[in-house]
């Protein structure tokens, strides 16, 4: 109870802090900032349903391209918060295509065939830009720095808000007990299939708003921008990093990767990517559960 | 009172004919015994009736219900239940936690706390209280395999499937399991047995079923089932017929 309270506040403090920051912060900061919450929007999803179910989706780039997307088509003609609305249900029905196509395939076959449709959604989208309409690549509304760090603080407290209260659920059990043994889930009378779809659909429709509010910080975007597959990978390391056993795993990881990347690309832009390799194999052979796993240990050798 | 039946149900795999043109009926508060060789189609005979399989033709019924072709989760809900062979516990799971997401999920909006008193419940009938809180990847095997019994039941099934709880199990623990058997039928759950363990099958069964490649060859009583010559040959062996 007291644990409960303590992080209470300091959750109340740190938002507090984040949503004043604008007034007093520099606009470096705020660019900062928005990357962070970016990634946090991205890792924490992905761990919403690959963490429990065990499923491993590259597809995440394949929704954040399709938010981009819709806001080099739209965002000049429509608000802006209908550009994101629109963006979250276009990769929520992605999501679903996915869903419903791959519903039998397991363990490294959903990887590949996640992975393959981003592809496929890339080339889909150049042959059609190409022979159809004849454009090379589009411009996109911009935005102040301040509207971006806004729309990316609330996308991230909304997402992670939600997959704190999907965790908690009785769905948040079921997905994983999918994880521990599909077969045995669906006997004790869990729709899996429509969990899992279901799921794995807002999960998406998060990182495709993510994608519409993001793009308006790049002017021109192309279908080989938009829909690059390292938007796929890089969540995946961040969740490894932090560790996906509890929600502030991802975060933690997010945060801490996106920090060394700022620093590192500055320092050192030709070989950051070098040290992210070490690093990404450090801590896979040493730190499995990554930054929770410490911490947990922390905390437990502390009680004892 | 017929509570399952079964018509003419075939199902192969590739060119292996697993059951063939199988039909029977499971009584409403009988205890019925499934027995027969290796390979015989027993397990494939559950996984049908749970809706794991979908037969090639044939049909199963459940009360009035036709049941074939549905997948597992509303055949569960519609009250069957079953355990597995090869144990499917949630291993990173605690035993309650167990048991407590079978009691949510199985009936509809079920209130928190009426789910938590039947996992109370449960655990005290299946003998589990001691290691409630414990993961269950971290429990013995005849625990385990309790733990599999008690989450079926906390689905509140009518019609429960015993897949093989007392392969493994030395002889107390199986004496416990066959105790555990009758006290299910006493709450008033059909229970379809499949088991090696013949002395269970004497003791616990009302009626027996013996099926070889998929096909049935004897049905009756355990003493009719054990005089049956045929049962003999393809599965008692000459010895057990001498004793």
């Amino acid at each position: 109870m007291n644990f409960k309270l303590i992080s209470l506040a300091l959750i109340g403090v740190t938002l507090f802090f984040l949503v004043l920051l604008p007034f007093f912060g520099s606009p470096y900061s705020l660019v900062l900032l928005s990357n962070i919450f970016m990634y946090v929007v991205l890792t924490v999803t992905w761990v919403m349903f690959c963490g429990p179910t065990g499923y491993i989706s590259l597809a995440t780039s394949a929704f954040f391209g399709a938010g981009i997307y819709t806001a080099a088509v739209i965002s000049f003609k429509v608000p802006l918060l209908l550009t994101v609305l629109v963006g979250a249900l276009i990769s929520f029905f992605l999501a679903l295509i996915i869903g419903i196509v791959s519903l039998r395939l397991k363990g490294i076959y959903f990887a590949m065939f996640t992975f393959g449709f981003v592809e496929l959604l890339l080339h889909f989208l150049l042959w059609y830009e190409t022979n159809i309409t004849g454009t090379t690549g589009r411009v996109v509304l911009t935005l102040s720095n301040q509207t971006v760090y806004y729309m990316m603080l609330a996308l991230a407290f909304v997402t992670i808000v939600f997959t704190q209260y999907l965790n908690n659920s009785r769905y948040g059990m079921a997905l994983k007990s999918i994880g521990e043994n599909e077969m045995a889930s669906e006997h004790i009378g869990i729709d899996t299939a429509k969990l899992k779809i279901l799921t794995y659909c807002v999960s998406s429709s998060f990182v495709g708003a993510c994608g519409v509010v993001m793009a308006t910080r790049w002017t021109y975007v192309d279908p080989k921008i938009a829909f690059n597959p390292l938007y796929s990978f890089i969540p995946i390391f961040m969740a490894i990093l932090g560790g996906a056993r509890k929600l502030y795993g991802p975060i933690l990881g997010a945060i801490v990767f996106t920090y060394l990347q700022e620093i590192l690309t500055t320092r050192i832009p030709y070989y950051y990517m070098l040290f992210f390799g070490l690093l990404m194999v450090f801590v896979i052979t040493f730190l499995p559960e990554g930054i929770v796993g410490i911490i947990d240990r922390r905390l437990k050798t502390k009680i004892n | 009172m017929e509570l399952l039946k079964v018509e003419n149900l075939t199902k192969s795999f590739g060119g292996l004919l697993a059951i063939h043109k199988l039909s029977f009926i499971v009584k409403e508060g009988e205890i019925l015994g499934l027995i027969g060789p290796n390979g015989a189609g027993k397990t494939t005979l559950f996984n049908l009736i749970s809706g794991a399989l979908k037969p090639d033709k044939g049909r199963i019924f459940f009360g009035d219900a036709k049941i074939s072709g549905l997948r597992p989760h509303k055949i569960c809900k519609m009250g069957i239940s079953r355990t597995f062979q090869d144990v499917k516990v949630f291993p990173n799971m605690t035993v309650v936690e167990n048991i407590a997401l079978a009691a949510t999920f199985a009936r509809e909006r079920i209130p928190t706390n009426e789910a938590q008193r039947l996992a109370t419940d449960l655990l005290r009938f299946c003998g589990l209280i001691e290691v409630k809180n414990m993961l269950a990847r971290d429990l013995s095997l005849v625990n385990q395999k309790r733990l599999e019994v008690a989450r079926a039941l906390a689905t509140q099934p009518k019609l429960i499937l015993l897949d093989e709880m007392m392969a493994g199990l030395n002889p107390t623990e199986t004496l416990d399991a066959m105790r555990l058997v009758k006290a299910i039928r006493d709450r008033g759950c059909t229970v379809f047995i499949v088991e090696h363990v013949l002395r269970a099958i004497m003791n616990l069964c009302d009626r027996v079923m013996v099926l070889h490649y998929g096909e049935k060859i004897a049905e009756g009583t355990p003493e009719e089932v054990c005089s049956n010559p045929k049962v003999i040959e393809v599965y008692l062996g000459e010895k057990y017929a001498q004793n």
